[in-house]
């Protein structure tokens, strides 16, 4: 039965990750970790586009994501043997990938700091951004907001991943996942709110 | 209602999956409290917004300069400290003790005994002295290792195991065509091939048997060999190199 649906809601998000099934990619993963550069190409082939948005929409520069997409295969390439096949390959990866962004954040920050201290008066990201358009309007939003609350909203918007996963992902419950997406929604609707930003 | 299930309640209406009873509820309340109004239309216009962004395409060659990082990392598990070890290598540059010893550091819950055995016998045009050692990996701990290594002149032999896997990696840097095919010959009782395929540059060709496979470089190119022990059991593996009528052989044996 069709439901009508409500003025303020949205479509559920479209699925847009390269999906392999489950099977496919735990026997690309597994023939992955007995050493087979194929069948982890097949897996660079199908992850590389959303590993690389969840780290430039982490770190909201194109360089800095580029070589943070290399490095998390590279570091995934090297540890395979530790992964174990009876999880998902895409949380894997995707958590690499964070603490490749994250690690990134860090470093980036404490040389912000020395900045301050020479008083260097470079602009913050969100300045550097011009604010044009949604993708850059959003990257500035982002940019604004704590790393936890970007995280969990990067996971579902550009890993694309539901609740359920969220959860799995952070080791935590779907509740308390729907709860922090609730706020850090929020928090990126007051920002974009705030330079202008509207949704028809 | 607790700010929980509000909070629940409008994602559920923003993703569209709320019932028309709670679209109604939830419409009530927006209606009578305008804080509540402010913070749903801040996660609307987020949710819009994120949704408008769209996934950015890959740079160009991305892909290729990862899968170019991933092929340098893989010629490394045929060196050791850096430079490639022959034969004689493995005894000259890596004492047995500490081969051994630094094996059994790393070595496989897979239980894999394993002994690399040559004679004096030429290969490549080359006289090998005799070389024997015996490796025993730890029980419960990853192995990861190069086992042995060994120059044919127009290509590189490397072997190296996992668990109860065997990998064999023929890197050809030789001339076209090739100086000989390079056999491998095993016990199909108890060693299996599970793939075989050439990873990079030009492929050559692959032959399998009951007994064993044949390897034959076009070139430059790389091929990757990978055996598994029918066995579960602990189990011994021997290395024979050989060299007969223009054909390389590598005859893998069990040993108890």
């Amino acid at each position: 039965m069709s439901r009508s649906r409500p003025a303020f809601s949205h479509q559920p998000l479209p699925s847009r990750r390269v999906v392999l099934s489950e099977r496919e990619e735990a026997g690309l993963a597994t023939r992955a970790r007995d050493g087979e550069t194929r069948a982890f190409d097949k897996l660079v082939e199908s992850y590389a586009r959303i590993v690389y948005n969840l780290v430039l929409r982490m770190v909201g520069d194109r360089e800095d994501a580029k070589d943070l997409t290399q490095s998390t295969f590279l570091k995934a390439w090297r540890s395979i043997g530790s992964f174990d096949p009876g999880r998902k390959f895409f949380s894997w990866i995707y958590r690499i990938a964070l603490n490749e962004a994250m690690n990134l954040l860090r470093s980036r920050r404490s040389r912000v700091d020395l900045d301050d201290r020479m008083a260097d008066p470079r602009p913050s990201p969100a300045e550097r951004i011009d604010a044009r358009d949604t993708q850059e309007s959003v990257q500035a939003a982002l940019a604004e907001l704590g790393d936890s609350d970007r995280q969990i909203l990067v996971l579902r918007y550009f890993g694309e991943l539901s609740y359920e996963e969220i959860a799995d992902f952070l080791e935590i419950p779907e509740k308390t996942v729907k709860s922090r997406l609730f706020s850090a929604r929020q928090e990126l609707g007051r920002i974009l709110r705030r330079q202008g930003y509207g949704c028809p | 209602m607790t700010i929980d299930e509000l909070q629940q309640l409008m994602l559920d209406v923003l993703d569209g999956t709320a019932s028309a009873e709670e679209e109604a509820a939830l419409a009530s309340a927006l209606e009578s409290d305008p804080t509540l109004r402010q913070r749903f239309e801040d996660a609307r216009v987020a949710g819009c917004a994120m949704e408008g962004v769209g996934l950015a395409e890959l740079p160009q060659g991305l892909r290729d300069e990862i899968r170019a990082s991933i092929r340098s990392e893989r010629r490394r598990p045929v060196q050791v400290a850096g430079r490639r070890m022959g034969w004689r290598g493995l005894l000259v540059d890596r004492p047995l003790f500490s081969f051994a010893s630094a094996f059994a550091t790393g070595a496989a819950a897979g239980i894999l005994l394993f002994a690399l055995l040559t004679g004096k016998v030429p290969i490549g045009g080359t006289t090998h002295p005799p070389i024997q050692g015996v490796m025993r990996p730890l029980e419960g701990s990853p192995m990861t290792g190069v086992l042995g290594h060994v120059d044919l002149g127009d290509a590189t032999v490397g072997v190296w195991g996992q668990g109860q896997v065997l990998y064999i990696r023929i890197e050809s840097t030789g001339p076209v065509p090739s100086a000989g095919p390079i056999e491998i010959t095993f016990d199909p009782a108890t060693i299996e091939p599970a793939s075989a395929v050439w990873s990079t540059g030009t492929e050559g060709r692959i032959e399998i048997a009951a007994n064993g496979l044949t390897v034959t470089p076009r070139g430059t190119g790389i091929c990757e060999l990978r055996m598994r022990m029918r066995s579960g059991s602990p189990a011994s593996v021997r290395i024979h190199p050989s060299a007969e009528d223009g054909t390389r052989r590598l005859t893998l044996t069990s040993a108890k």
